[in-house]
């Protein structure tokens, strides 16, 4: 069987990078989360926000730690696998890593460990400004590795001799075409994740009947900043299409599911296709009608420009890019819905007691994550073939490394997270059941997290009766 | 809404409407100025509602 | 100013900084293999868990120190170690992620120390690994690497990584002297002796098989002959102190095993300089442009003393023995 080592190369980076943007998307949005939380406490001193504190706490501890690690690998992968890819993009992105790594994963991992187990250890306001430090250590680090990005995507600043790239502006490899509009739109995207994230608890707490307060109260801060956030991402997602409109047509007539040069008028919005790139035409297709003009070209009768403005052998692969944006469109779509549907209910008062609403979203719970796999689908197989857009193609990208390594240690990978994620979910999942501020049913052993199961006022001199968790000093 | 009287039924459905209007000015159908004056409207309104309008028992 | 030598002073440093502070992260871990009772394994693990994060953070910043300063370094030697490199990845990932799920499950907490002390055995060897296939040799081509990834399964780089593991076992007995309670003691210190001697006798192995069978180890022992001896006298006459580790100072163990490795990382720089990979590619064929060395060497000198006083900070808050009964969170 004769394996080929650029499409081995492009799954496992795939894989690993699809699993690994699961995990600081929800840590960039729970740490924010839990910052916000920690200041509520210590302004109204109210027992529930410590409570909730200590309980999304534990799911973020396990979250950031599988990032982490995932995002070590992601670091040597781009040797390991394209190796061509990182001998050329190396002047130009590596500085942004490395200033990443300075500036906000040492910022994150200093202070988590304050985080994580300082409560005791350390006053209320050190404490808090700890949280403070690792929140923002995971912004400026997506900020960090999203202008990296971007500058793949949209690059700029350098000048290159046969093969070689040499930076001349970094102003403009740092703030390329697209970074400016990638940021916030990831930033939005996370916040958004970590909000559906609580909400989604917190209603699924109301079904049950169980820890009214908790759950009245995080689902109140999830919807708030759902609702505002979606707003936003909506608005930042529309003027980003623009840009990418401008600087990778390519990508956005994929996207879109249009093959001729100019799309029949008006011009009706896909949401199913079974395209066939081959023949450079839909085998099947099913939309709304006038939807795609007035969506796409702010007009009733204005075409929709297809694929085959692109030569075929620069177009990515429509049926990728089409779905992935279709699911992240349409999961905009429904968080603005619920959004509104947040906003009318508080004003009516019913925002706990309509069952429908906190059905939906407990349902909504992942949808954050979803959303946000689909844009960076979009993204990345939109990009293609390039990976550096118009100077590097995919392909020529690839390290002289073996098929039968590439397979075997693919297969490793995805064994190896397999365990990570069922891990991850059987805890989470363990965690929830349980419930906020319930002792564990099994005994101690070293503290680390499991202490955080228990409510514990800090400015009580409280003591358990084992004499366990002693006085702070 | 499964309780609703007729009105607030209606009442429902116009704020539906209200929103996809919304949705429809903020991703820019109506031109770019709508789309940010809609922004900021939503925005603005969402925080109104936020302090005029407490959730139950007023925990927050 | 010599851009490439002052990049490979940041990445000798982040390499070192690694080397200290993760070798006695995954030194505990090794030494939890041989370690029988469950609540003395737990006080083990909860003398790392506030700061590995950042320990491992010094691995990333030397493989992007690469990436940036020597891109075709980088590009060279990742292909080269690619079988080693992605199980010491896999295997730092397990350990990572133990640190959070051993505590979530009582029941299977004792196949979570498993996965934490064998994926800390197995990310050692493999540090060892390549180290050792560098000193070996790695083909080159037209910069391009041009080799087998299996060439790492040679004598040379399997001691080598049995080597570093014991070594890191030192660091990790060491760290465990200072930090753990009194019932851990003896446990720490026999550590110490047994590591130390496994380690210097290894170490001496490597070396006279390295001189073997590289000729350009041959050659630097020619020219540094002086140096490098009196680097290996220091590194016997420590690793002699280690092996005698009795109820001694708390501290003093651990720094001696530090000392041990800046003597070995001092060792294998007189051997490697002026190459990056070595006896293949110098540094200057291998930097990349002055633009890109400048924002790096920039960055690094602002951010880097800002990084190490936080970094200290978070040390000195879980100062002194661990907790017994944990971090009561």
């Amino acid at each position: 069987m004769k394996l080929d080592p650029s499409i081995l190369a492009r799954i496992q980076f795939a894989f690993t990078v699809s699993f690994h943007i699961i995990f600081p998307t929800m840590s960039i949005g729970l740490a924010s989360f839990l910052a916000v939380v920690e200041f509520l406490w210590l302004k109204t001193k109210k027992p529930v926000y410590l409570q909730i504190y200590k309980f999304w706490l534990n799911i973020f501890a396990m979250g950031f730690g599988i990032g982490v690690v995932t995002g070590i690998v992601l670091s040597f992968e781009f040797g390991l696998g394209f190796a061509r890819f990182a001998q050329m993009a190396g002047p130009a992105i590596g500085p942004l890593i490395a200033l990443e790594v300075l500036t906000a994963f040492f910022l994150e991992a200093g202070f988590l460990g304050i985080m994580l187990f300082g409560l005791h250890r350390v006053g209320p306001k050190l404490h808090f400004f700890a949280t403070c430090m690792v929140a923002i250590g995971t912004l400026v680090s997506a900020s960090w590795i999203l202008s990296a990005n971007s500058w793949m995507q949209t690059p700029a600043g350098v000048s290159i001799h046969d093969g070689h790239l040499t930076v001349v502006s970094w102003l403009h490899v740092l703030v390329n075409p697209s970074w400016l509009h990638r940021l916030p739109h990831m930033l939005a995207a996370a916040y958004l994740t970590a909000s559906f994230m609580v909400a989604g608890v917190g209603a699924w707490y109301l079904l049950k009947g169980k820890h009214q307060q908790f759950a009245r109260t995080t689902l109140g801060l999830g919807t708030a900043f759902a609702a505002v956030l979606i707003a936003g991402q909506v608005f930042i997602g529309d003027i980003l299409y623009g840009t990418m409109l401008k600087h990778q047509p390519s990508k956005m007539q994929a996207a879109e599911g249009f093959w001729e040069k100019q799309s029949q008028s008006p011009a009706p919005y896909y949401w199913f296709i079974v395209p066939d790139q081959d023949n450079q035409r839909n085998r099947f297709e099913l939309g709304i009608p006038y939807l795609g003009s007035i969506w796409l070209t702010h007009s009733l009768d204005g075409r929709v420009q297809g694929l085959k403005n692109t030569p075929r052998d620069l177009q990515p692969r429509m049926g990728m890019v089409f779905y992935a944006f279709r699911i992240m469109y349409g999961l905009a779509m429904v968080m603005f819905a619920v959004g509104v549907a947040s906003l009318w209910l508080r004003f009516r008062g019913k925002l706990f007691s309509s069952r429908w609403f906190l059905w939906i979203l407990a349902f909504m719970t992942p949808s954050g994550i979803i959303a946000t796999l689909g844009g960076w689908y979009v993204a990345e197989t939109g990009r293609q073939p390039w990976v550096i857009y118009g100077i590097l193609r995919t392909v020529d990208a690839v390290s002289p490394v073996p098929a039968r390594a590439l397979l075997s240690t693919l297969i490793a990978f995805v064994c190896v997270y397999g365990v990570f994620i069922t891990a991850f979910l059987v805890f989470a999942v363990r965690i929830i059941r349980r419930g906020p501020g319930e002792a564990p049913p099994h005994a101690e052993a070293s503290g680390s997290l499991k202490n955080a199961f228990r409510p514990y006022v800090l400015d009580s001199p409280e003591r358990l009766v084992n004499g366990r968790i002693t006085q702070r000093s | 809404m499964r309780n609703g009287s007729p009105l607030q039924r209606l009442e429902s459905i116009a704020a539906a409407l209200v929103g996809v209007l919304f949705f429809f000015a903020i991703v820019g159908v109506f031109g770019l100025r709508l789309s940010i004056a809609g922004l900021a409207v939503f925005v603005l309104g969402a925080l109104v509602v936020y302090v005029a309008f407490p959730i139950e028992d007023a925990e927050s | 100013m010599d851009l490439p030598l002052v990049s490979a002073c940041v990445l000798a440093f982040a390499l070192t900084m690694y080397a200290i502070l993760d070798g006695f992260d995954l030194g505990v871990g090794i030494l939890l293999l041989f370690q029988p009772a469950a609540a003395s394994r737990d006080h083990m693990v909860d003398s790392i868990t506030p700061t590995w994060d950042g320990n491992e953070t010094w691995i990333i910043m030397a493989g992007v120190t690469l990436l940036a300063a020597f891109p075709v370094a980088y590009s060279v030697l990742l292909p080269a170690f690619y079988l080693p490199i992605i199980l010491m990845l896999l295997a730092l990932g397990f350990r990572g992620v133990s640190f959070e799920f051993r505590v979530q499950s009582k029941q299977y907490r004792r196949r979570w120390d498993v996965a934490f002390a064998v994926g800390s055995l197995v990310a050692a060897f493999m540090q060892g690994l390549v180290l050792g296939g560098l000193m070996q040799g790695v083909t080159v081509q037209n910069q391009r690497f041009a080799g087998s990834v299996l060439d790492v399964v040679r004598p040379l780089p399997v001691i080598s990584g049995l080597a570093l593991a014991f070594g890191y076992a030192v660091l990790g007995g060491g760290w465990l002297k200072l930090k753990s309670s009194v019932a851990l003691q003896a446990f720490a210190n026999r550590s110490i002796r047994v590591s130390a001697a496994v380690f210097a006798i290894l170490f001496g192995v490597a070396c006279i098989y390295a001189v073997k069978i590289q000729p350009g180890i041959r050659s630097k022992w020619a020219s540094h002959g002086i140096a490098l001896a009196c680097l290996v006298g220091l590194f016997a006459i420590v690793s002699g102190m280690l092996t005698m580790t009795k109820k001694t100072r708390p501290a003093l163990p651990f720094l001696l095993g530090l000392f041990l490795f800046v003597v070995g990382i001092l060792g294998i720089a007189v051997i490697v300089f002026p190459d990056i990979v070595p006896f293949s590619v110098t540094l200057w064929e291998a930097a990349s442009s002055s633009t890109s060395q400048t924002l790096v060497l920039v960055g690094a000198a602002v951010v880097t003393p800002i990084v190490l006083a936080y970094s200290a900070f978070a040390y000195w808050i879980f100062r002194g023995k661990t907790p017994e009964r944990g971090w009561e969170a």
